[in-house]
């Protein structure tokens, strides 16, 4: 059994996949943005995130100091092959339980 | 590097910096300083550094509630801790936790009693306006005050006419207990005769009635439901009638009980009016002649009551100006909330407490608490070498000293919670114990008021932040090396601040214990004082039937026939409380008129030989000479010194008519012994109101029987009620004794917490010395030597508080002691028993653990070096 994640969790999870090793603060939160017209805070990044690293599902890289961060390290995160598992293992399960809706049952409400 | 917009806010640098780790701080300032140039660049600086703050905002409120989670999960953790070391050394948390416990149970009664007393008089709507008249009259005394409170009836009125800062003034009169009777049944209640304005200024509650109209109708009365049930059952008692020597009344209303914490008590209201007839009213109603009333009134908010002083102070000397009286009167109002605790003076209608002893209890409680949190300081640092190995552990395994101490604290707070649970079940258990001690019904209500919760909340945190402070700062200063290595001898220092607080503790018992003594020595001495006549075997009964009254010398006959019965008397008053007094002008033997201010006493012709009194010089009332009942009068000693005679027999006086003086009686107290023996003149009177009967011990049930048999043969309706002179004498003393009684309780109780502590510290001392003990035995040492290692030190420290403790003690006992005019001194021996019990004590109770210790076989303890 996976450990268990929240909804930001997996789309923050989701979101550093696809971001394929460009995946820090400033890019997840950029990305989310795109995907989902949705201005996350970073505190509400920064909360999954911290907790993400905790379950070992994703592992932080430091990258190289930028003038445009105030000479600050950029963190770098990566999904680690745990993180991977859980992932599809969480597909699968959401297949699972969207299976047997088409979408015109669900617009209806049927 | 240089930066891209070096205009970010400082405190955007600084918040992140303080809320993370160096790592985190890097990755997130960085990530919203570039946020922050990405929004600059887009949208401005005014929009991009509003942005930034939101963030910021956000990022603090995030980090607090993970926070808060991860405190409550450490907490559960502190608990699981705390419950294991309270499991593992049993006694020891026992001890600890019985100080605390004992420390606040007695803490929180006081506190309730304590409330309660100040809550007094604060059920008015307008308590705080509320003020009662009285007056200062230099020169005159009246049970040792010249300061009183009856007014005339034509006060209230003129208030309201002539002050515009009056809103409300009402007077009522207070009788003693007057009889009420009903169809069948007659009681004695107590109650006011109050005019229409009563309601305008107190806030008295009706069942059923309206303010505006139930003191309006002379003929009507309105009682308490306590009252109307115990003359009418359950039935409805509005529009039944009531009689008493006044006429009839008709119930037209119903109060609600008269709360208990109210200076004025009554069972029912009459209106003022009913007191006089029809046709004199007018004049009564508006008199400055006769002071009998109580004058309340209600001043607008925002008025000066020294003003309103000084102008009423103004005005009624010029009405007592216009009515003869030259001796200036000083006006005064006396605040309602104050009247309970402050108000010492002639004409009182309720027994006031005294904001000094209500202080005392105050202190004392507070006292307690701290002695239980010094008990609590002492033992867990004692304690500490115990739990020295988890310290360690912990912080090898990275605890900072910041998170020990925070262990140790929140211990110490879950330690006070838990005692203050048990404190309140106590305390909710002992509270009628409690009520019977203080004479009041104090309920445990008083502790859901949210000023006393928060009160009780703030002194939880600061017993527990004040005992847990110091061991939790020792405990956490630890090194884990020294702990590790079982150096565990001298990882706890503090030896010093344990003995002061040893020491500081038995100051306050002795101060407690001293204090008692001396109350108790003032109580025997009370007893043991020769009043000046015999007090013990007199059963008193009122008499107040008009038809007994009448029959006064057969009653008086029918009751010596008993052979139980010595002797029979009867008097105008109770000889333990001679009231009625008033000024009269004697000669002295030079001539000069001299003004004396003197107590009556009505007798009959055997009250002095029924009283055991003496005689110093002439000769008793007697039926031989017929004219004693008319033109006799006996005084006493200090009568004679007033007017300093040296042939008082034969002398004339000016009671009632011209009385010549018989006989003078031997001093004897008729008032309490808080007041000096004033001078006394002592007459024939028809007119008794107690009779007293001198029996024997045996039989003495069948001998009230018989009394209460013959009186009922007599009486018309007025129901036999006695009671017994000593007890009457008792009773004068009862605010002593109540205090003397809690003193004493709270002392022992002192003295068992401080012991608790010295218990606990002897385990320990036992403990930690156990390896020098059996070393010292092994080398020769006696047992007497090894104990003499426990109580050197002790004793050294309780002696100490002797000499710290006594004059603080002295200074405050000889204060209260003032109270008496016949008071005993603090003898050498309360000095000698408040030290040496309490040496005794402590000394005892450290033996149970350093016999134990001395007698131990030293291959015991030394067996494994």
């Amino acid at each position: 059994m996976p450990k268990f994640m929240t909804r930001n969790e997996e789309i923050i999870l989701l979101t550093i996949l696809k971001l394929k090793g460009n995946a820090y603060g400033v890019s997840v939160r950029r990305q989310i943005y795109q995907d989902m017209r949705d201005k996350w805070s970073f505190a509400s990044i920064y909360q999954p995130l911290d907790n993400l690293v905790r379950k070992n599902y994703i592992r932080r890289i430091k990258g190289d100091p930028t003038a445009r961060r105030g000479g600050k390290s950029k963190f770098y995160y990566e999904v680690t092959p745990e993180g991977r598992q859980a992932f599809l293992k969480l597909k699968k399960a959401h297949e699972q339980i969207w299976s047997g809706f088409s979408k015109k049952s669900l617009e209806k409400g049927k | 590097m240089k930066r891209a917009f070096p205009d970010i806010p400082q405190l955007a640098e600084r918040i992140p910096r303080l809320l993370y780790s160096k790592d985190y701080y890097l990755e997130r300032s960085g990530d919203l300083e570039e946020a922050y140039a990405d929004l600059m660049e887009k949208s401005g600086p005014f929009r991009a550094k509003v942005w930034l703050w939101f963030q910021l905002l956000k990022l603090c409120f995030g980090i607090l509630r993970t926070n808060i989670v991860w405190g409550f999960i450490m907490l559960k953790n502190y608990l699981k801790i705390t419950i294991r070391n309270i499991k593992r050394h049993k006694s020891f948390s026992f001890i600890n936790m019985a100080g605390l416990v004992v420390g606040m149970t007695c803490f929180l009664l006081i506190l309730v009693y304590v409330y309660y007393e100040l809550s007094y008089d604060s059920m008015h709507e307008k308590a705080d306006q509320i003020y009662r008249v009285a007056f200062k009259h230099p020169g005159t005394s009246y049970m040792g005050f010249d300061s009183h409170l009856v007014t005339p009836s034509a006060l209230a009125p003129a208030l309201m006419e002539g002050f515009p800062e009056v809103s409300h003034a009402t007077r009522f009169r207070v009788t003693g207990r007057l009889l009420l009777s009903g169809e069948e049944k007659s009681f004695y209640a107590g109650g006011l005769f109050a005019d229409e304005q009563f309601f305008d200024v107190f806030s008295f509650r009706l069942v059923s009635g309206s303010k505006k109209y139930v003191l309006k109708n002379p003929e009507s009365i309105i009682i308490t439901p306590q009252l109307a049930r115990k003359f009418f059952g359950n039935e409805d008692p509005i529009g039944k009638t009531l009689a008493c020597s006044l006429g009839e009344f008709e119930i037209v209303g119903i109060l609600e009980n008269v709360p208990e914490n109210s200076h004025i008590q009554f069972d029912w209201l009459i209106p003022f009016a009913s007191l006089f007839r029809a046709e004199e009213r007018e004049s009564k109603l508006f008199d400055w002649i006769m002071g009998n009333y109580y004058t309340y009134c209600v001043l607008k908010t925002g008025s000066d009551s020294r003003e309103t002083e000084k102008k009423l102070t103004a005005f009624m000397s010029k009405i007592n100006k216009g009515l003869g009286r030259e001796k200036e009167r000083m006006y005064f109002l006396q605040s309602l909330r104050s009247i309970h605790l402050k108000s010492h003076i002639g004409g009182e209608f309720s027994v006031n407490s005294d904001i000094k002893i209500i202080r005392l209890f105050f202190i004392v409680a507070v006292f307690i608490l701290l002695i239980a949190c010094v008990n609590f300081i002492n033992l867990s640092t004692a304690h500490a070498s115990k739990r020295a190995k988890e310290i360690g552990i912990r912080k090898v395994l990275g605890s900072t000293r910041f998170h020990l101490f925070r262990q140790f604290i929140w211990e110490s707070i879950l330690i006070s919670v838990a005692s203050l649970f048990l404190a309140l079940s106590f305390s909710f258990l002992l509270l009628p114990v409690f009520n019977r001690f203080s004479g009041r019904t104090v309920v445990l209500n008083a502790l859901f008021d949210w000023h006393l919760l928060l009160g009780i909340a703030a002194v939880l945190v600061a017993t527990g932040l004040l005992a847990g402070l110091y061991p939790a700062l020792v405990l956490s200063s630890l090194q884990p090396v020294d702990v590790l290595k079982k150096k565990t001898g001298g990882i706890v220092k503090g030896g010093m601040l344990r003995n002061i607080l040893v020491l500081s503790q038995f100051s306050i018992t002795i101060m407690l214990i001293f204090s008692s003594l001396v109350i108790i020595k003032q109580m025997r001495y009370i007893k043991n004082t020769d009043i000046g006549y015999n007090r013990e075997q007199i059963v008193t009964v009122r008499v107040d039937d008009p038809e007994v009254k009448k029959n006064l010398a057969s009653l008086k006959q029918s009751i010596l026939e008993s052979p139980n019965i010595i002797g029979v008397a009867t008097s105008s008053s109770v000889p333990t409380n001679v009231g009625s007094a008033f000024g009269m002008k004697c000669k002295s033997e030079d001539g000069e008129e001299i003004e004396v201010h003197n107590y009556w006493l009505g007798i009959d012709h055997n009250f002095i030989d029924v009283f055991q009194m003496e005689m110093v010089h002439g000769r008793n009332f007697s039926k031989e000479f017929g004219t004693d009942a008319e033109s006799a009068v006996i005084v006493n000693e200090s009568f004679v010194k007033e007017v300093n005679w040296n042939q008082p027999v034969g002398k004339k006086i000016p009671l009632f008519d011209m009385r010549e003086v018989i006989g003078v009686v031997k001093d004897f107290h008729f008032h309490s012994l808080h007041m000096k023996i004033k001078p006394l003149t002592i007459s024939i009177s028809s007119d008794s109101r107690y009779l007293h009967a001198r029996i024997r011990t045996e039989n003495l049930p069948a001998t009230l029987a018989y009394i209460k048999e013959v009186y009922d043969r007599f009486k018309i309706k007025y129901p036999f009620e006695y009671f017994f002179l000593d007890d009457q004498f008792n009773k004068m003393y009862q605010a002593e004794l109540k205090l003397g009684t809690m003193l004493m309780t709270f002392s022992g109780l002192a003295i068992f917490i401080a012991c608790l502590g010295v218990f606990g510290l002897a385990i320990y001392t036992a403990e930690r010395r156990i390896k020098e003990i059996g070393i010292r035995k092994v080398l020769g040492a006696s047992i007497p030597s090894i104990l003499g290692l426990f109580y050197n030190n002790l004793t050294r420290w309780i002696l100490i508080a002797n000499i710290l403790a006594w004059p603080a003690a002295y200074f405050f006992m000889s204060k209260w002691l003032q109270n008496f005019a016949y008071r005993t001194n603090i003898g050498l021996w309360v000095f000698v028993v408040s030290a040496a019990s309490v040496i005794f004590i402590a000394l005892l109770t450290v033996s149970f653990q350093s016999v134990k210790a001395a007698t131990a076989n030293p291959v015991d303890s030394l067996r494994y070096e």
